[in-house]
């Protein structure tokens, strides 16, 4: 059990949130690898016992468990609706878990107080899957340290017929894996002038020639001239579901799902129809930005963005998550292959996607510190995903190869020639070490390559660009804890309303009902109507002894209802001698099961 | 092949020379049958249920233990087992050594007699095995992996349960399909209890749309549209059912409803696209226990799998979107199809998306597509069999009059009364369930000879690699030029076009080895005339890898520049097909 707290994210630190938040205790960041944060959560299981309780619902490639803890409280209905919170689904964002421990202790250490936390539990069901991927997590409290996205079989990817024999690795035995720079005539780089530590592309239309060339640290094991060209492992939980899985793609796996902790998930899901909502924390990000607007495609295309109704309501969800945290983090576009996209296309599910952290893009800008944002996003991606092929070389602003969206959506304005805006990366650099983050860059150290010769390995030190400085912590978890209390009211509820059984005749009556959803959220999304997911509400009139149902549904399946308000009339006629044992049963997967008996009226 | 552990290497030189065929008896029996009395006498005339099938399988493996074998790859879901039978000869190396052809049947529970094709496929090549010069130069160089029950539920249900011609097509794994919280709840009732699901009509004077064929009253009539208010005696109600759950509709839940064959990774879309898809790609047992097993055999260079019915040579790909083969992969295509539609008369060669419909996540796509394996599904029986393609449009109803002269009425359940709880007093009659997908017994021979025929002549275009004697050129100053010419003799290469063009799998590998040799430059040839035209390695030219691999009955130049002498091995690897090697020496 390693709690690693100390060596590289700066000191343990308890910081107070600025804004007392209705969490019950002051989170710190705690780094645990799996075995020390499941026994965090089965802790609190022992401690509530009535409310918490944990299942494991797989097991990684390595054999590790993955759990799920769930907490709810009060009655337990069939059907009450359920919200999974999942976290550290891409390797390198083993910090969120964190955020998913927090969430956990909060929320026991506050039933029964906070009103808010009690109404939540009492109407939802609330799962935490808080390490969704936990051979990568492993990575960060190994050593050398390093950044791991892949976890499943590897693929040739120089197409040299050996597969993974060129990994990058810790050459110069510093402890971390990080970026080699090397002079060379084809080199595209050059040093920021604001900051000599971080390069910049060279802007060859200006005349300027680059000098360096950068790849991740590792040997050139198969003699071809590359370096860390081909990982020992290449597929990714994270692209490993089936929406728009890119077939062939060594990060997607040989399937969906071929990935165990991808299937776990998946199976997870199915298991638990009750499940309405999923809150992921990751690279992804919806609530800042919103989600793009569906595509129509040819006939069985998959395509990315949302139904319009289905964007606007996550755009309010949105509205109340900045709200709550302030956030300017756009995150990630939803990811080919990604759970989220499976939850949400595939299951209909309300995906709300949050990319908790990143530098702050403003920080050391010219022009002001709060200058608007607009249209950079990628910003909450994690560093080296900008390189399609090294994701464990980290930091650097992009890596040589493949297209790099980072890079090119944080690139300001264009320099002028006499004074260039410094980089990203100067600015992200210069804000961590401001930060006290230490080491947050590995300085520049010559080393004698053995294939490659004179070559400098250093930069950005693995995690720096991904985890929140510890004293942020407190306030992150607040605020984020905040926005999930707040989704109590969210899911949808279909409640039973003004029963009445009017008599028409003797024995005849006239049943009327109403169902209701005071909720935000509809009963299904349009992408839940359009995957023909989330079974509808099962609505029964219950005759008592000796009624006879004389007109109307033996049993009512209502598949749509709106929210805020949403209403829908049933109508019956019955006779029966005992109008008293007349019943109107509701039974759902995720809407909640109730029942009435209506008002008589004589 | 893979590669393996230790042996490999001392195993593919003993490949260099395959036992010759030498002194069998020449058979017996008629042309194209194995001896006048095989080992193993099989009724092929008739159809079978899942546990006769391995039994028959079984009873081949007792006779030739060394040639044929099974494994459970895993359990369908009722706890079957998932069997493939693998046919080879140990004596000419590992079946993972050898190009390796993959036959299946019955993903579709209902659509049984492909199974009977597996087995007779089996029987036919272990009885010919050692006495037919071509059977035994096939089964000497090439391994089969046989799985003829894919969806061993769905059989045992059609074959035992209450069914008609089109259903058990799924695995019985429950499902909602009615979306009423219940799982399998309203199935189709076999109310007369025969083992037939089959129809039900009701008399109502002067109101139906139906009426008696006034030549068979076996038959319905529909009352053609008229002015002068002629109505039909009859009402058709559909399959035999109750409305178990009581919601209005009848057999609208039955068991399974899901479809194995939308299930493969390869442009899989989910249900509201694709009917039948599941959850997730693979999401049933018995695919992903396939797809586990193929993954794991890059051996495989070809594939066969069987449904019914219409008579149909399919081949991908099945969605649009997926683009026309590219063109070296579609003339392997065509030539085996074509070849296909002499072997089987009354099949078409169609493409499925085109020619059929569009099959989003099917099995065959995926083997090309994701695999890069030339790949065929045949659609067993096309009724058209029944009068030898002419059809006498004077025979209004065709099956009913075959059953009639050449069943003697024993495909048809005469209607019989039933008193039904919703409809009153209804008849219950039509077609049995093993007519009009199945052939009949006297027809069944024939079909499972031919189509597994087809699949030999594809087996044996799977391809095989001879390195020919190299040439040595003196270039002066101790430097010599080595031209080696590889040759692949069948029709279908060694990579596909598909699988080069996406990177799948392990690319061809050719090494030059030699204690005292030193290979300073090598690469491919551009130009048979042009010495000098050569796509140079970047870097050690000693071991060239070859994304295209051979194409079929194509050949491969390669020059080296080397230096040195004494013994050189040049070896070929690939993993469709055997490991090849040539020693020579450099004086």
């Amino acid at each position: 059990m390693i709690l690693l707290s100390i060596a590289l994210a700066g000191s343990l630190a308890f910081a107070l949130p600025e804004d007392p938040a209705p969490a019950a205790e002051v989170a710190a960041l705690e780094l645990l690898d799996s075995q020390a944060l499941h026994a965090a959560l089965e802790s609190l299981t022992r401690e509530h016992p009535t409310l918490a309780s944990w299942s494991e619902i797989g097991r990684s490639r390595a054999g590790r468990p993955i759990h799920a803890l769930r907490i709810a409280a009060g009655e337990l209905v069939a059907g009450r609706p359920a919200i999974l919170v999942v976290a550290n689904l891409d390797g390198p964002d083993v910090w969120t878990s964190s955020l998913a421990l927090h969430h956990a202790r909060a929320l026991l250490a506050a039933h029964g107080s906070d009103e808010r936390t009690t109404s939540l539990l009492e109407r939802t069901t609330l799962y935490f899957v808080a390490r969704a991927n936990p051979d990568a997590a492993q990575a960060r409290f190994e050593r050398p340290l390093r950044e791991r996205l892949a976890t499943g079989p590897g693929f040739d990817d120089d197409r040299d017929g050996r597969n993974g024999e060129d990994e990058a690795a810790d050459v110069n035995g510093d402890g971390f894996v990080g970026t080699m720079r090397v002079l060379d005539p084809e080199g595209e780089w050059v040093e920021d002038p604001s900051e000599p530590r971080v390069l910049v592309r060279a802007e060859r239309k200006k005349g300027e020639r680059g000098r360096w060339k950068l790849v991740p640290e590792g040997r050139d094991a198969d003699g071809d001239g590359e370096v860390g060209e081909d990982p020992l492992l290449d597929a990714r939980v994270n692209r490993n579901f089936a929406h728009a899985w890119k077939e062939h793609a060594p990060e997607s796996g040989r399937y969906p799902t071929s990935e165990p902790e991808a299937r776990a998930l998946a199976d997870f899901v199915i298991a638990h129809p009750e499940v309405a909502l999923v809150l992921t924390y990751g690279a992804q990000g919806n609530l800042v930005g919103k989600p793009d607007e569906m595509a129509r495609g040819r006939r069985g295309e998959e395509t990315m963005g949302w139904a319009k109704e289905d964007a606007e309501l996550v755009a309010e969800l949105g509205r109340r998550y900045r709200e709550a945290t302030e956030s300017k983090i756009e995150g990630a576009k939803e990811e080919a292959g990604s759970f989220q996209a499976w939850c949400h296309h595939h299951r209909g599910l309300w995906t709300l996607n949050v990319a908790p952290w990143a530098v702050p893009k403003e920080a050391g800008k010219k022009g002001g510190e709060r200058k608007a944002e607009k249209g950079e996003k990628a910003e909450g991606a994690p560093a080296g995903e900008a390189s399609g092929k090294a994701p464990e070389a980290v930091g650097l602003e992009t890596q040589e190869a493949g297209p790099a969206p980072a890079e090119t959506a944080a690139q300001p304005a264009k320099p002028k020639e006499e004074e260039r805006e410094p980089s990203a990366d100067a600015r992200a650099l210069r804000w961590l070490e401001e930060q006290g983050v230490a080491p947050a860059f590995l300085v520049w150290t010559p080393f004698d390559h053995p294939e490659l010769g004179a070559v400098e390995i250093g930069g950005f030190a693995p995690y720096a660009l991904i985890e929140p400085p510890a004293a942020r912590f407190a306030e992150l978890a607040a605020k984020h804890h905040d926005f999930l209390l707040g989704l109590a009211d969210v899911l949808p509820r279909v409640e039973l309303r003004e029963a009445r059984a009017k008599r028409l005749a003797d024995e005849l009556y006239e049943v009327r009902v109403a169902l209701e959803n005071d909720a935000l959220l509809p009963l299904r999304s349009r992408a839940a109507v359009a995957a023909r997911t989330l079974r509808p509400v099962r609505v029964r009139l219950e005759l008592g002894a000796g009624g006879v149902l004389v007109a109307g549904p033996r049993q009512e399946l209502v598949s749509e209802l709106e929210g805020a308000g949403g209403r829908r009339e049933l109508r019956w006629l019955v006779r029966t001698a005992d109008p008293a044992g007349l019943r109107i049963l509701t039974d759902s997967d995720h809407a909640g099961a109730f029942s009435v008996r209506p008002e008589v009226e004589r | 092949m893979i590669p393996r552990p230790m042996h490999l290497a001392a195993a593919a030189l003993f490949a260099l020379a395959p036992e010759p065929f030498a002194q069998a008896p020449q058979p017996r029996g008629f042309p194209g049958t194995p001896l006048d009395r095989p080992r193993v006498e099989i009724p092929f005339n008739r159809l079978y249920d899942d546990v006769e099938i391995y039994a028959l399988l079984d009873r081949l493996a007792a006779i030739w233990p060394q040639y044929l074998r099974h494994e459970v790859i895993g359990r369908s879901h009722e706890g079957r087992e998932l069997r493939v039978y693998t046919l080879n000869v140990p004596a000419t190396g590992l079946d993972r050594e050898k190009p390796a052809m993959w036959v299946d049947a019955n993903v579709h529970g209902n659509e049984i007699q492909g199974s009977e094709v597996c087995v007779y496929l089996l029987w036919y090549l272990l009885e010919n095995y050692g006495t037919n010069a071509r059977i035994t130069e096939l089964c000497d160089r090439v391994a089969f992996y046989v799985m003829p029950l894919v969806n061993p539920d769905g059989r045992a249900s059609w074959v035992h349960g209450a069914h008609n011609a089109h259903s058990s097509r799924t695995g019985t794994m429950p499902e909602d399909d009615d979306r009423d919280g219940l799982l399998d709840e309203d199935g189709p009732n076999d109310l007369d209890g025969d083992g037939h699901i089959t129809m039900m009509r009701k008399h109502v004077p002067g109101e139906g749309d139906w009426r008696l064929d006034p030549d068979d009253p076996r038959l319905m009539q529909r009352v053609p549209p008229n002015e002068r208010g002629i109505r039909g005696d009859w009402m058709l109600l559909g399959s035999e059912g109750l409305d178990s759950d009581g919601d209005g509709r009848i057999g609208e839940d039955s068991v399974g409803g899901y479809d194995m064959n939308r299930a493969w990774p390869s442009m899989w879309r989910p249900e509201h696209v694709q009917g039948g898809a599941g959850a997730y790609p693979l999401y049933w047992p018995e695919t992903r226990a396939i797809a586990d097993f193929l993954i794991e055999r890059e051996n495989v260079a070809a594939v066969q799998s069987f449904h019914n019915a219409g008579g149909m040579i399919l081949r991908g790909p099945g969605a649009e979107d997926f683009g026309e083969y590219p063109r070296a992969d579609l003339r392997v295509y065509d030539e085996l199809g074509k070849d296909g539609e002499r072997m089987l008369p009354f099949y078409r060669y169609m493409i499925i998306w085109k020619d059929l419909y569009t099959v989003f996540g099917g099995f065959v796509t995926w083997t090309y597509e994701g695999l890069g394996i030339i790949s065929f599904t045949n659609e067993l029986w096309n009724s058209d069999q029944m009068f030898a393609g002419k059809t006498d449009p004077a025979i209004r109803d065709a099956q009913r009059w075959f059953d009639d002269k050449l069943l003697s009425g024993g495909g048809f359940v005469p209607w019989k009364p039933y008193q039904h709880p919703l409809y009153g007093e209804i008849e219950i009659g039509g077609f049995r369930k093993d007519v009009g997908r199945v052939p009949p017994s006297f027809m069944i021979e024939e079909m499972l000879h031919r189509n597994a025929l087809f699949c030999i002549a594809h087996a044996e275009a799977m391809p095989a690699v001879r390195i020919e004697e190299p040439t040595l050129t003196e270039l002066g100053g101790g430097l010599r030029a080595i031209d080696v010419l590889f040759r692949n003799e069948r029709a279908i290469p060694t990579r596909s076009a598909r699988a080069a063009e996406k990177k799948i799998g392990t690319p061809d590998l050719i090494t030059l080895e030699g204690d005292g040799i030193e290979v300073l430059a090598g690469g491919l040839r551009r130009d048979r005339w042009r010495s000098e035209e050569l796509e140079l390695a970047e870097h050690s030219p000693a071991r060239l890898v070859h994304e295209s691999g051979i194409a079929g009955r194509s050949e491969l130049r390669l020059r080296w520049i080397v230096r040195g002498s004494g013994e050189a091995r040049i070896a070929f690897k690939s993993a469709k097909a055997r490991d090849q090697e040539r020693r020579f020496t450099l004086d």
